[in-house]
């Protein structure tokens, strides 16, 4: 796997291998607080693959004897995990492309159009990033509850399909592109929606990705709000699912790692596959605000 | 004659720009409309009455429920607890990421490894890593957190179970947890300052820690105040954590706001009052806030 | 020709309409549905005798949903209510039973007594007099009790037998023997006599016993600061920390007596399915009546069955008949050996096939014998907040944070402000 890209920006051709006490020092601590910080995760895929009598042991059991692939089996079969993945890919797919669809319109809107109230409407959305969702979650429950979308898809996609953030995101890309472009767009005849479809929208490949990710990420992961507004184990995203699975199955680490680890599979396979979108996006996102 | 024409013609094609761009908006601005800035207004409404949401009667209190905010010892231990934890987890997580930034920023190979490697607890839910991390918390001799510190004589402990062990193993995993999205974005920063100062500097005799002190960290102030105040106002709103780690417990001692909001609204079903509560956390979040830019603000520099 | 091919496609859509339609109004059976958090063995128990009620009653479909644990049970009901779309039946706590009456959300079972498929004034009689007691509010009998349970001491047999000792029946007993059965080896605790779980249910339990009460008389005030309270709370102290024969744990005791930690601890009789599961035929779990200081006493608990306002009257006829199966005799004796909840009639607990079941599987005596001094919790909305506090009472004088008095008299003091709240 190819090396993940730095960020663009004018270094200095780089001092590589340099031996020396200093980064050899350097490495020693990296390489500690590295294995500190995925220690958990040695932690849960060696629980995941010990048999039953390996688990409460005094002392700890670094490797076990045998991997016993019966604990992911037993897991999965205890709880509906199939569909708690099915869930989980539904949801987080349609609310990526919802936020994607809403935010490009929007942002499109804000960054390359005239209209009546235009600054006010985006202080107006920019004040609410400084809500704490907390504050809606009683009401939007209760709207729930009114609209008779207890427990199913709709609660669980639609308040999540727009976002302020993407909105925001995407119209500092878009505000980038040269006016004449769009000019020239405008004298071929072509309507705002055609410029941004055939031209924008190309031009800003990263920004989508970059909102594409990070809405995908927040959605798979997202605990507070699946948590209330589902009840059955049908309508459960996975990480719903996992947590429902632990109240049950909490006594027996085996099934409970098992559990975890094939539950954040997916998510990390993702992540290493694109992993510099992920990591260029959070630190594009730190620098443009 | 034609410049009347002409004008009539501007209006309406700027009026149908301006419905153009409405149509544009319509979608999220439908959907924020329904779920983000209603409820806002709508959490301060139910806020001001008791409801139990199937009772047909709903009185009207007035502020009888921040009223009561003020004198509800549990509220104000969960206010307690929500700022401790928030103040001790950012001040720590913030020097480490920068300490690691900063130690990634040396152009030695495998960086971009390590740098992976802190950024995977961020991407894993937050719901699989309590599980591990509560296995790894196991008060008795099995947990392997109490094998690892036998082996260098401490006798093993309650962690989660002790209450006052139980905040700062708390503390403890959303360090983990958010250090390498911090330090993402301070190597971003790191990597944003121009190597020309250092090589000024370097040509004045400056040695490591003093260019790390009058460049690095000027250069870099707005990028830290920006880690500062995304981090403080997050760090206020945990909740996924003490649920899945201690339940609140153990005697309150890791209750957040957020917790006790979703205890009154969703276990003993008071709207109102964890409406009012929602509302109280907004208030502490926004004077933080303000607190922090009215400190902070002025010693930002910006690099013009 | 254009206006026959319109004629046709009319006619065509008119019939299938009409095959869509149609049945769906045409007299089916009358569906219902019966919503309750019972997982693990419970689940297909009340799927059977569904099953068996279906049967039996062509007219009706009862459709038994489960809906997550109890608390899930309790918010999805409350939306349920609240969006005007709730189940036909829903299982109940008690303390779930005024906020619904407060909403006009469910009718009284009170109703269907006397109606056509009604209850004889014997058959009334043969439900327990203390279960149609918490189910009463002002006179009426809103709620069916369904599945009741109570506390009992359980206790590793085997471990009693080889070390000559007694079931304990009194605190003073508890003691001795849990004394008994703690081992230390190396310095370090290797099992433990007793374990106390933090929560209230254990602080009311020994409460009870010796001679507390929950509410005093008038039922404005709390009464489990009494002296008898702090008595009962300093003896779960002294256990832990004074004697050190046991120990105090939130988690599951039946894991830990299986895993040999620990030799007895207190749970309600359903508990019992997964003591035996835990244990895995390395030894025998016995039951006995909670060890008593005062007087013999154990805490009901359970649920009931209600049904709501919103149905049809056909709907709400047909939930009565399932509400009368499932409380019935037969029923009641099959569900008290499927599950091991307490039979609600006197009849079902008389009946041969209980007592065969008794004969063979004698640790049931004592949850039986248990019934005639049982207790049940005050059924009043607030309880359920009141017992937090109480759980947080408990966790402070357990941890040595307060004193049992002091710990106590604090709770006593949060749980009356609510009460005072009471209109």
């Amino acid at each position: 796997m190819a090396q993940a890209l730095a960020l663009p920006s004018d270094m200095p051709v780089a001092r590589r291998r340099r031996f020396g006490a200093k980064n050899t020092l350097v490495h020693l601590v990296l390489l500690a607080s590295v294995a500190a910080v995925l220690l958990p995760y040695y932690l849960m895929v060696s629980t995941s693959v010990k048999p039953i009598a390996e688990i409460f042991t005094d002392p700890f059991k670094w490797i076990p004897s045998r991997l016993a692939w019966e604990n992911y089996v037993d897991a999965w079969n205890h709880a509906p995990f199939g569909r708690y993945f099915l869930n989980s890919v539904f949801i987080s797919v349609s609310e990526t492309l919802g936020v994607l669809a809403t935010s490009a319109l929007a942002a499109y809107a804000f960054s390359r159009m005239r209209f009546w109230g235009r600054e006010a409407l985006f202080v107006l959305f920019l004040g609410t990033l400084m809500i704490p969702g907390e504050v809606q979650l009683v009401p939007n429950y209760i709207t729930i509850v009114r609209l008779g979308w207890l427990n199913t898809y709709y609660a669980l996609i639609v308040p999540w399909l727009a976002s302020v953030f993407g909105i925001f995101f995407m119209r500092q890309f878009f505000a980038s592109i040269p006016q004449e472009l769009q000019d020239a767009a405008t004298v071929d005849g072509a309507s705002h929606l055609t410029f941004l479809w055939r031209i924008v929208v190309p031009l800003s490949k990263p920004a989508f990705i970059t909102v594409g990710l990070l809405s995908f990420l927040g959605s798979w992961n997202a605990l507070t709000w699946p948590l209330i507004v589902t009840n059955t184990p049908e309508m459960r995203p996975i990480m719903v699912g996992l947590l429902s699975f632990s109240n049950e199955w909490g006594t027996q680490p085996r099934l409970l790692m098992a559990a975890a680890t094939f539950s954040v599979l997916p998510i990390l396979a993702l992540f290493f596959l694109l992993q510099r979108y992920f990591i260029q996006g959070i630190a594009r996102a730190g620098i443009k605000f | 004659m034609r410049g009347l024409a002409r004008a009539s013609s501007r209006r309406r094609r700027r009026l149908l720009e301006n419905v153009e761009a409405w149509a544009f908006l319509l979608p999220a601005a439908a959907v924020l409309a329904v779920f983000h800035f209603f409820p806002i207004l709508y959490a301060f409404y139910v806020s001001l009455l008791k409801w139990n949401m199937i009772d047909p009667v709903r009185p009207f209190v007035g502020i009888g429920n921040y009223a009561a905010l003020l004198t509800d010892e549990k509220f104000l231990t969960a206010l307690s607890n929500t700022t401790y934890f928030a103040v001790v987890s950012v001040l720590l997580t913030i020097p480490l990421a920068l300490g690691f930034a900063v130690l990634l920023n040396r152009k030695l190979s495998g960086m971009s490894w390590y740098r992976t490697a802190f950024f995977v607890p961020h991407v894993t839910s937050l719901a699989a890593a309590a599980m591990v991390w509560h296995w790894l918390y196991q008060p008795d001799q099995f947990g392997l957190l109490n094998y690892l510190i036998d082996r260098v004589g401490l006798p093993p402990q309650r962690w989660l179970l002790d209450p006052a062990q139980a905040m700062p193993a708390i503390i403890a995993v959303s360090i983990w947890g958010s250090i390498g999205r911090d330090i993402v974005i301070f190597l971003a920063g790191l990597q944003n300052i121009s190597p020309d100062y250092y090589e000024a500097a370097q040509i004045d005799g400056a040695n490591g820690v003093q260019s790390f002190r009058y460049i690095t960290l000027p250069l870099l102030s707005p990028t830290t105040y920006f880690v500062l105040i995304v981090s403080m106002i997050g760090a206020f709103k945990v909740f996924a954590l003490p649920l899945f780690l201690t339940g609140g417990g153990p005697l309150d001692r890791t209750l957040t706001i957020v917790y006790s909001i979703y205890q009154q609204g969703f276990q003993f079903f008071r709207m109102g009052y964890a409406s009012a509560q929602a509302y109280a956390l907004f208030a502490v979040i926004f004077v933080i806030t303000m607190l922090q830019r009215r400190v902070l603000a002025p010693r930002v520099h910006y690099d013009t | 020709m254009k206006v026959g091919r319109a004629l046709r496609a009319a006619v065509a859509s008119l019939l299938l309409a009409a095959v869509l339609v149609l049945p769906a109004g045409a007299g089916g059976p009358v569906s219902i549905t019966f919503w309750h958090g019972m997982s693990g063995v419970l689940n297909p128990a009340i799927d059977e005798l569904t099953n068996d009620f279906n049967k039996l009653n062509p007219g009706i479909a009862v459709a038994a949903q489960y809906q997550g644990n109890y608390g899930a049970l309790n918010q999805k009901l409350i939306a349920a209510v609240a969006a005007g779309q709730p189940p036909t039946i829903t299982q109940l706590f008690p303390t779930w039973t005024e906020q619904l009456i407060q909403a006009k959300a469910i009718v009284p079972v009170q109703n269907f007594f006397s109606g056509p498929d009604g209850l004889s004034e014997e058959e009334v009689a043969d439900i327990l007099p203390l279960l149609r007691q918490t189910n009463t509010f002002n006179g009426v009998q809103w709620t069916m009790p369904f599945n009741k349970s109570l506390y009992l001491l359980f206790y590793n047999e085997d471990l009693l037998k080889q070390n000559n000792l007694r079931v304990p029946e009194t605190w003073d007993d508890l003691l001795k023997v849990a004394k008994a059965l703690t081992k230390e080896e190396g310095g370090r605790t290797t099992r433990y006599g007793f374990t106390v779980r933090s929560t209230e249910d254990y602080f009311f339990a020994f409460l009870l016993t010796n001679g507390g009460s929950y509410l005093q008389a008038g039922g404005r005030e709390v009464a489990f600061n009494s002296a008898a309270g702090v008595e009962a709370l300093q003896f779960l102290f002294d256990l832990v920390q004074t004697h050190k024969i046991a120990y105090v744990m939130s988690g599951f005791a039946d894991a830990d007596m299986g895993a040999g930690k620990t030799a007895m601890y207190i749970a309600t009789n359903p508990g019992l399915a997964f003591a035996k599961a835990a244990a895995a035929g390395r030894f025998t779990v016995g039951l006995a009546p909670l060890p008593y200081k005062k007087n013999k006493a154990t805490i009901l608990s359970g649920t009931d069955v209600a049904i709501l306002a919103k149905a049809s009257p056909e709907q709400q006829a047909a939930a009565w008949k399932y509400i009368k199966f499932i409380t019935s005799t037969n029923a009641q004796a099959r569900w008290f050996m499927k599950t091991y909840y307490m039979p609600v009639r006197r009849s079902a607990r008389d009946s041969t096939l209980a007592r065969v079941y008794m004969r063979d599987n004698p640790e049931h005596r004592a949850g039986l014998d248990s019934l005639a001094v049982a207790k049940a919790e005050p059924s009043i909305s607030e309880w359920n907040e009141i017992r937090t506090i109480v759980n947080g009472a408990v966790e402070e004088a357990l941890l040595g944070k307060k004193t049992p008095k002091q710990a106590l008299d604090d709770a006593a003091a949060r749980a009356n402000r609510l009460l005072s709240q009471r209109k």
